[in-house]
């Protein structure tokens, strides 16, 4: 065993030195290094000396009194905050519900009464033009239908009407006029149907 | 951990607070002797105590029954500490008032006053760098193994081992001469 090995391996075990059978050979061989064991076994004996410190008595009444305090504070804040939360959740809760609903019950860039007053769609084309559009597409399967279903789903109102077909009539999502929307706004134009919230 | 510590945790764990007074009560002086000779000031050390306590009150739940307690309320009272001594180091080098912040004079207690070798001794060890400090505490003082503070620590074994054996390098170079 090299002699820096050795001391850096007594420093690691310092206060834990076991000399086993090749650190007593070497030490045994190298007088350099049995002064620096000699020098490790004295410094840990001058540490172990020091006291260990101790919490008085008097100490440790003030800390759990300190304790004690925060404990209580930490407690009735939750307390509080559970109280609070029963008595005003269900209330929070209703109207962050209503909210919502008042919210996502409308189409996004889209006022519905206002088409209903107008009789226009968002685009301008009026609702009825464009529902016999529609139809008039659905059951006609000429090249036509590409052409005007580019027109239809551009629209906001005009794919609620095309959803509310396609539920009404059975016809699905691989239909031409229906290949342009995307599994979200399928969902939410059959979400709008069941609320019964166009025509 | 002891049985009777998990015991006590568990029903400490289901709101009994007198279980968890008795885990403060068998716990404090091992958080108090680590906290003390960390921080060289025994107000400052009962803070650092109470500190830990409270966050441990306040974690208990997240705190898994079959790990040992000790070594947990070792890791808060660690962080805590280290935490502390990075905010001093950073306080003492603002100006306030015009005066520096001083350092704690390390105040001993008066059976080792007495005797300028052990002035010295506790001096070396309050001048080692924050980590090697907390790394030599834990395992010559507190004599945990070296694989317990690693997971204490969230260090590999050996930089703790590496750490311990800087702290011994310097100890034993600022206290050469005392023979």
């Amino acid at each position: 065993m090299r002699c820096e090995e050795f001391r850096k391996e007594l420093e690691i075990q310092f206060g834990t030195v076991k000399l086993g059978a090749a650190k007593k050979e070497h030490l045994a061989g190298c007088p350099e290094c049995a002064e620096f064991y000699q020098q490790l076994q004295i410094l840990e004996e001058k540490i172990l000396v020091a006291e260990k410190p101790v919490m008085t008595a008097d100490e440790f009444a003030r800390m759990q009194l300190g304790l004690d305090e925060e404990i209580s504070r930490y407690q009735s804040r939750g307390n509080r905050f559970f109280r609070f939360s029963f008595r005003y959740g269900a209330t929070f809760a209703a109207a962050a519900l209503l909210i919502l609903l008042a919210y996502f019950g409308r189409l996004p860039g889209h006022n519905i009464n206002e088409i209903y007053n107008t009789g226009n769609t968002s685009s301008g084309i009026s609702i009825d033009s464009a529902i016999n559009e529609i139809f008039a597409v659905i059951n006609d399967s000429d090249s036509q239908s590409d052409t005007v279903s580019v027109q239809a789903i551009d629209d906001p109102y005009v794919k609620m009407v095309i959803g509310n077909y396609a539920e009404s009539y059975g016809i699905g999502a691989d239909e031409a006029l229906l290949g342009g929307l995307s599994d979200e706004e399928m969902n939410y134009l059959k979400s709008k149907l069941k609320a019964g919230d166009i025509l | 951990m002891e049985s009777n510590d998990r015991e006590l945790v568990i029903r400490a764990q289901s709101g009994d607070r007198t279980a968890f007074d008795q885990l403060v009560k068998f716990n404090k002086d091992k958080m108090f002797a680590l906290t003390y000779r960390m921080t060289g000031d025994r107000e400052t050390a009962l803070d650092l105590v109470q500190d830990t306590f409270m966050a441990a009150f306040r974690e208990l739940q997240s705190f898994r029954a079959e790990a040992d307690f000790s070594s947990w309320l070792y890791r808060i009272a660690s962080n805590k500490t280290l935490n502390f001594l990075k905010r001093r180091k950073i306080m003492s080098f603002i100006p306030l008032g015009g005066k520096n912040m001083p350092e704690p004079a390390y105040e001993m207690p008066d059976s080792i006053t007495a005797s300028e070798m052990n002035r010295r001794l506790t001096k070396a060890v309050a001048a080692l760098p924050p980590k090697q400090k907390l790394i030599f505490n834990l395992r010559f003082f507190e004599q945990l193994p070296f694989g317990e503070i690693a997971q204490i620590l969230k260090k590999g074994e050996s930089t703790v081992k590496t750490n311990y054996q800087k702290a011994v390098e310097k100890l034993r170079e600022s206290l050469k001469d005392l023979r």
